[in-house]
């Protein structure tokens, strides 16, 4: 179903721009979120949605967004830097379907083959225990399938163009590298990639292994984090002695003034 | 739309928080980045003499959310901490927390309370988003013979000072 963004839709996608990204990035109640990743090599684009520039002079590498849009069906083509509009596009036009809350990335990319295509990718926005991190790897490179390694470990073996897969791990520094499956001379990397706690980190693998460009992208994406299920549950004692009474007994700190001064006291005595 | 080379990288907080003063219960500890535990509780340093700030949320001076600092009440080799005296906080008491950088941001008390830990869901006190605010939690509230541990968890939020 064809849609065009109303005048009204455009002057908030004016507004969105002027909004701190992290704060667009998180408040996805009132519709989707669509960012753009532009991982075809040597060709600087202009970006059309439902036949509205949107993207001028947009170049490999970059990434756009995110933009706050309502839930439904977009347009998208991709044209030369230079077109005048959207008839002729070099990539497109593809129509993406955002659902309510979702939170994409359409990716221009080179295919397996080296052909330049769209593929629009749905980022895990999912609830993470606490103290982990998401990182989600994407293969959109003009090569074979690949291995990711994290250290010295495989953690993704045989990815394929353009699929993805993801992994909840503790967070911290992943230190990522990518070689053509069954291998083990990385083709890319190894780079170390910051996993963020309650964070959707994305690292993209793009360009074309044949002409030398293979690079990594990364994006990151508030997810849902988790606060931790208690502080302080265990390794508690009871002061000794026969204080222990009356300092249990203090209930509310804004109970028991007496048993407060006298807790003072001890504290002092404790510290001397 | 905002443009930027595909280089995310976590955003950066003020800087991890070193030192927790609070005059009013006669306390100025240590303060260590802390995490999680297996079990999904805070992690916090065996030292009640050390308080643990929660590195995966905000740092006291960040623009939003609840940065929390938190230390056990006693252990067995020291039974009163330094932030056992939390249970005596007041409305209006001034803390200060001092950060890696030397950089010191004052606080006033606006709320103290103690809590039952039995059931008590913390997603509030750790928010990531909302108006700042400097969360001490230690425990307190009745010593249980049975479990071994006090009932309740102290709670005192603090805001920003003004100026």
């Amino acid at each position: 179903m064809r849609k065009t963004l109303p005048a009204a839709v455009t002057a908030a996608v004016g507004l969105a721009v002027a909004a701190p990204l992290s704060a667009a990035a998180m408040d996805h109640e009132d519709g989707a979120s669509l960012s753009v990743l532009h991982g075809v090599p040597d060709l600087t684009v202009d970006v059309y949605v439902d036949g509205e520039l949107t993207l001028d002079d947009f170049a490999p590498g970059e990434l756009a967004g995110p933009l706050e849009l309502p839930a439904g069906d977009y347009e998208v083509a991709i044209t030369a830097a230079d077109a005048e509009d959207d008839a002729a596009p070099v990539l497109g036009p593809v129509e993406l379907t955002l659902a309510e809350g979702g939170d994409y990335t359409a990716a221009a990319h080179l295919d397996a083959d080296g052909a330049p295509t769209v593929t629009a990718f749905e980022n895990d926005t999912d609830a993470l225990a606490a103290g982990e991190g998401r990182l989600t790897v994407r293969h959109i490179a003009a090569a074979p399938a690949v291995d990711v390694w994290a250290g010295e470990e495989v953690v993704v073996p045989g990815l394929e163009n353009p699929d993805e897969a993801s992994l909840e791990i503790p967070a911290g520094t992943v230190p990522a590298a990518i070689s053509v499956a069954g291998t083990t001379e990385p083709v890319l990397g190894p780079a170390d990639v910051e996993v963020a706690e309650g964070v959707t980190t994305i690292a993209y693998a793009w360009g074309s292994a044949a002409d030398g460009t293979l690079a990594l992208a990364t994006q990151t994406v508030e997810a849902e984090h988790t606060a931790p299920s208690a502080v302080s549950a265990d390794v508690d004692v009871a002061p000794a002695g026969p204080s222990a009474g009356l300092l249990a007994a203090g209930g509310a700190a804004l109970a028991a003034l007496a048993a407060g001064a006298w807790a003072t006291v001890r504290l002092r005595a404790a510290r001397a | 739309m905002p443009v930027r080379p595909a280089a995310d990288t976590p955003a950066r907080q003020a800087a991890a928080p070193v030192r927790l003063v609070y005059p009013a219960i006669g306390t100025d500890m240590e303060v260590a980045p802390t995490g999680v535990l297996p079990d999904g509780g805070m992690e916090l340093p065996d030292d009640p003499d050390v308080a643990g700030w929660y590195r995966y949320g905000p740092a006291p001076g960040d623009a939003v959310g609840s940065a929390v600092i938190a230390s056990h009440s006693g252990s067995p080799r020291n039974p009163v901490g330094r932030l056992y005296g939390l249970r005596e906080a007041a409305v209006g008491d001034e803390v200060t927390v001092v950060d890696a950088e030397g950089v010191e941001r004052r606080h006033v008390v606006t709320s103290v309370t103690a809590l039952g830990k039995a059931g008590l869901d913390f997603a509030p006190h750790f928010r990531r988003d909302g108006a700042p605010v400097l969360t001490l939690i230690t425990c307190g509230g009745e010593w249980d013979e049975a479990t071994g541990h006090y009932t309740d968890n102290i709670l005192v939020t603090a805001v920003p000072a003004e100026g």
